[in-house]
């Protein structure tokens, strides 16, 4: 018990797992991955907005994927056959969910030293600071560290909502009516 | 630990349940003894268990309680009104203090103040066995067991004052025993003294009280008397032979010889001269009564109870059959490989066997909720001073757990409603020529593979123009609509009405009816009501019997597939494409001499795809409105496995849920209500 304690403190170093999107190496701590999957197809509920992409079917679940993208104004871009859907689980509302979310590749799991996490940059970075906890450098490669709480935040949600009813290419009855509702 | 408290309070509360509508059908009928025994029990096994996990004060309590039902067993104490009123507050106090398990001084004084009133009614107790009993939760072990005790008086007995009657009557106190008593050795019929005792006495005793309970009846006599008590393996116990042998008449040994060279036992022990015939017979019934008991226990275990957790993670798992069921199906159909398919129908078989037995067992009978709308009918017409009975009807109508769980706060809410607007008081109803007692009949029965539940009172039937009047006052309508009495009716059901002039405390209290229709709406359930001035009122309940599984009609747009709850479809229809859609997808179409208006999912869904010449229209009834849903393609009869869509789509609109298709994929399931309404706002 006690051991424990004194490690939770000292941690030294972490474990992230590290996909692609859109050029960009991004890191997800693995103790919140349940397990990366092919892309498959991906059913579309209608009258959400496009970063929804969907739900799959996971050995008879039903689980959301979304596509960060959005968040992180990147490029859209179609599915490849490196495309992958990574399963994490993320706290919406005070209850933890499974959601998958989009990886145009997913790269490896890296052992990253707490020396090596440096404050994510103020400006100059096209993904919004609060979605990152800190920026690490692994062989010659940038890591951007997300904060996944944060980015499936109620409020976060809200506003990605907001956004995806302002972009001229989303308007439909169903979206305002969405955005209405919250 | 808490795993024990848990289930303490859980058994508590049904124990309670128990005791209320015992103390219900008393009060109809207060010679019922089995009732008057059954409260006991709740009240004792209640005492014991707080005992066990630490509600000291709770154990105090229920301890009177227990006394006062005693007495009342014995017949040493009548029951009437008062106490049963008395004991259904006690009732309550429980329940209160179940949520304590150190009290704070307020409830302990609430308490006593119960306890001091039930003391009045309470004969005068000797203050020894107060004390004994007082004692004797937190030292019984609730394991029954069962015991052996061989006593044996020494002769001087009843020379001394000692009389064994006393000391067997206290043991059967303890529990369910049985005696058997024969001469000893000692007797010879020419030395007989009539003075002294030559009885001996074998009792088997089954009782949760432990060893020192059994002991202490002895305390006065252990020293003189040879007293033996022990403890039975039940699954030996039974033996004959093992009875005799320990009961000193056969040696170990013989016995083993002699089962060797016998194949049967009672009949042939007494022949071969081993034992005498009637101690062959005293055996022989204590065999059946251990047998008898044991019977007991297997018959208590046939019940087994289960955490909801467990069975809902069953369902999911069923359900997961089900889905790898249909692909498999559909495997077989496309290899058209005999073997395969003989295969699939017999995994079929057993799926939808599984299927039927996992959903069975978490159909609680509608019954089991009837018992506090009892208690609330009783306590409501008390304190409206209105003389009400509550009839009830197909109280072993089976409904989804999950669906009775939530369906009690909108029926509690009906019958306050009928209490306090219905059913007038007394005077009232005397004046107009009805029974002084009003009558509120709660039914429930299988209707068209749907639960129907009716709620009926003879009343005075709602207040036409005083509703019209309230909802004009509240703009729910304009002055100049024109409505019929049943539109009238109907708007009881919109938010924030509420017609009674005094907000009391049993009605209207800004949660209204429309409370009552959301949440059967949210059980994908229909809520009607029917009204006659001076006649009563009439609500019935439309639900289906599970939510987890409902059958489906499925409709294909632009190569995604979607599923409409069939108990809602009237009928499918061709269209053509050629109508043109209003800017929110919507259209009128005439069918059947009307205008329906129709809902175009591949516009109101933005889905891709070319629109397909002729269309497909399902028609549709949410209540008493007609909408068409208008898709590419109808495929068929599907039955589905409702799936969440989980948090991030809550909200979606016009989308109650997801189902997994034979192939993996996935279809939505449409919420037709939703629909409906946001169609009919368009018009």
């Amino acid at each position: 018990m006690q051991a424990n304690t004194i490690d939770k403190n000292t941690v030294s170093s972490m474990q992230v797992l590290s996909f692609v999107l859109d050029g960009d190496w991004l890191g997800v701590e693995i103790s919140g991955i349940q397990e990366v999957l092919e892309y498959r197809q991906v059913a579309k509920v209608p009258r959400t907005p496009d970063f929804m992409l969907g739900v799959i079917n996971l050995r008879g679940k039903v689980i959301p994927v979304v596509d960060l993208r959005r968040h992180f104004q990147m490029k859209l871009a179609e599915p490849t056959v490196d495309s992958c859907i990574i399963i994490v689980h993320v706290e919406i509302d005070g209850e933890e969910t499974p959601l998958g979310i989009m990886a145009d590749r997913v790269q490896e799991v890296v052992e990253i030293a707490v020396e090596d996490i440096n404050p994510p940059p103020r400006i100059g970075n096209r993904i919004n600071g609060a979605f990152i906890y800190g920026m690490a450098r692994h062989e010659e490669q940038f890591i951007i560290l997300l904060r996944l709480s944060r980015v499936f935040s109620a409020d976060e949600l809200h506003k990605v909502l907001e956004q995806t009813v302002e972009s001229p290419s989303a308007i439909t009855a169903g979206l305002s009516q969405v955005a209405l509702e919250d | 630990m808490n795993d024990l408290l848990e289930t303490f309070i859980d058994e508590a509360g049904e124990h309670l349940a128990a005791l209320e509508s015992a103390l219900l059908e008393l009060e109809n009928n207060p010679g019922n003894t089995d009732h008057i025994n059954l409260a006991f029990r709740a009240m004792h096994t209640i005492k014991g268990s707080a005992g066990m996990v630490g509600f000291d004060h709770l154990s105090y309590f229920t301890h009177h309680l227990e006394n006062l039902f005693d007495e009342l067993r014995a017949g040493r104490l009548q029951l009437d009104q008062d106490i049963i009123q008395l004991v259904l507050n006690s009732r309550d106090h429980i329940e209160t203090l179940l949520g304590y398990p150190a009290p704070s001084a307020d409830l302990m004084a609430i308490s006593e103040t119960i306890l001091a009133k039930i003391k009045l009614h309470l004969p005068e107790q000797p203050s020894a066995r107060e004390t004994s009993t007082q004692e004797a939760p937190s030292k019984r072990s609730e394991i029954v067991q069962l015991y052996r005790i061989t006593l044996l008086p020494c002769a001087n007995a009843f020379r001394e004052g000692f009389d064994l009657l006393p000391v067997i009557r206290e043991l059967g106190g303890l529990g369910n025993c049985q005696v058997s008593t024969y001469l000893n050795q000692d007797y010879a019929a020419c030395e007989f003294d009539p003075e002294s005792c030559y009885l001996q006495s074998t009792m088997l005793l089954s009782t949760d009280a432990g060893e020192n309970a059994i002991q202490e009846v002895f305390i006065f006599v252990q020293d003189d008397w040879q007293i033996q008590v022990e403890v039975l393996p039940e699954d030996e116990a039974w033996r004959v032979g093992e009875l005799l042998v320990s009961q000193g008449v056969l040696s170990d040994k013989a016995l083993k010889d002699w089962l060797e060279s016998q194949p049967k036992t009672g009949q042939r022990l007494s022949e071969s001269g081993l034992a005498e015939p009637e101690q062959v017979e005293r055996a022989l019934s204590e065999q059946r009564y251990i047998r008898q008991q044991q019977q007991q226990k297997q018959q208590e275990e046939q019940n087994l109870k289960v955490p909801q957790r467990k069975l809902d993670a069953l369902m999911d798992q069923v359900g997961e059959l089900v889905i790898l069921q249909a692909s498999l199906d559909q495997l077989a159909l496309e290899r058209e490989d005999d073997r395969l398919n003989t295969l699939a129908e017999e995994l079929s078989r057993l799926a939808n066997g599984l299927r039927d037995i996992a959903f069975d067992i978490r159909m609680l009978p509608i019954g089991s909720t009837f018992g506090r709308f009892r208690r609330l009918v009783r306590d409501l017409s008390k304190d409206l001073g209105k003389a009400v009975e509550l009839e009830t009807q197909g109280a072993d109508t089976e409904l989804d757990k999950v669906v009775l769980d939530k369906l009690v706060d909108p029926l509690v809410h009906i019958l306050r409603n009928s209490l306090d607007h219905g059913i007038e008081t007394p005077q009232v109803r005397l004046g107009q020529g009805k029974t002084e007692t009003g009558t509120l009949k709660l039914s429930a029965y299988h209707h068209q593979g749907q639960i129907l539940i009716e709620i009926s009172d003879d009343g005075a039937g709602l207040n036409r123009d005083r509703i019209l009047k309230k909802a004009q006052e509240r703009g729910l309508v304009s002055p100049s609509a024109p409505l019929d009495d049943k539109d009238i009716y109907q708007l009881i059901f919109e938010p924030g009405f509420s017609t009674a002039d005094t907000i009391s405390d049993v009605s209207g209290r800004g949660v209204g009816m429309d409370v009552v229709r959301s949440s059967i709406e949210a059980l994908q359930g229909k809520v009607a009501l029917d009204s006659e001035p001076g006649k009563g009122t009439r609500i019935r309940i439309m639900l289906p019997m599970t939510l987890s599984i409902i059958e489906g009609l499925m409709v294909s747009v632009a190569g995604q597939k979607f599923v409409i709850p069939l108990n809602q479809v009237e009928e499918c229809i061709e269209t053509s494409a050629s109508e043109l859609s209003n800017k929110n997808a919507t259209r009128l179409i005439r069918h059947r001499e009307q205008l329906v208006p129709s809902l175009r999912l591949r516009e109101s869904f933005a889905l891709q795809g070319t629109q397909p010449p002729i269309e497909q229209t399902v028609i549709v009834r949410t209540g008493d409105s007609l909408l068409g849903v208008t898709v590419d393609e109808v495929i068929g009869n599907y039955q589905t496995v409702i799936r969440n869509l989980g948090k991030l789509y809550r909200d979606t609109p016009g989308v109650m849920g997801a189902t997994i298709l034979g192939d993996g994929g996935i279809a939505m399931i449409l919420d037709l209500a939703q629909l409906t309404q946001a169609t009919e706002n368009t018009f």
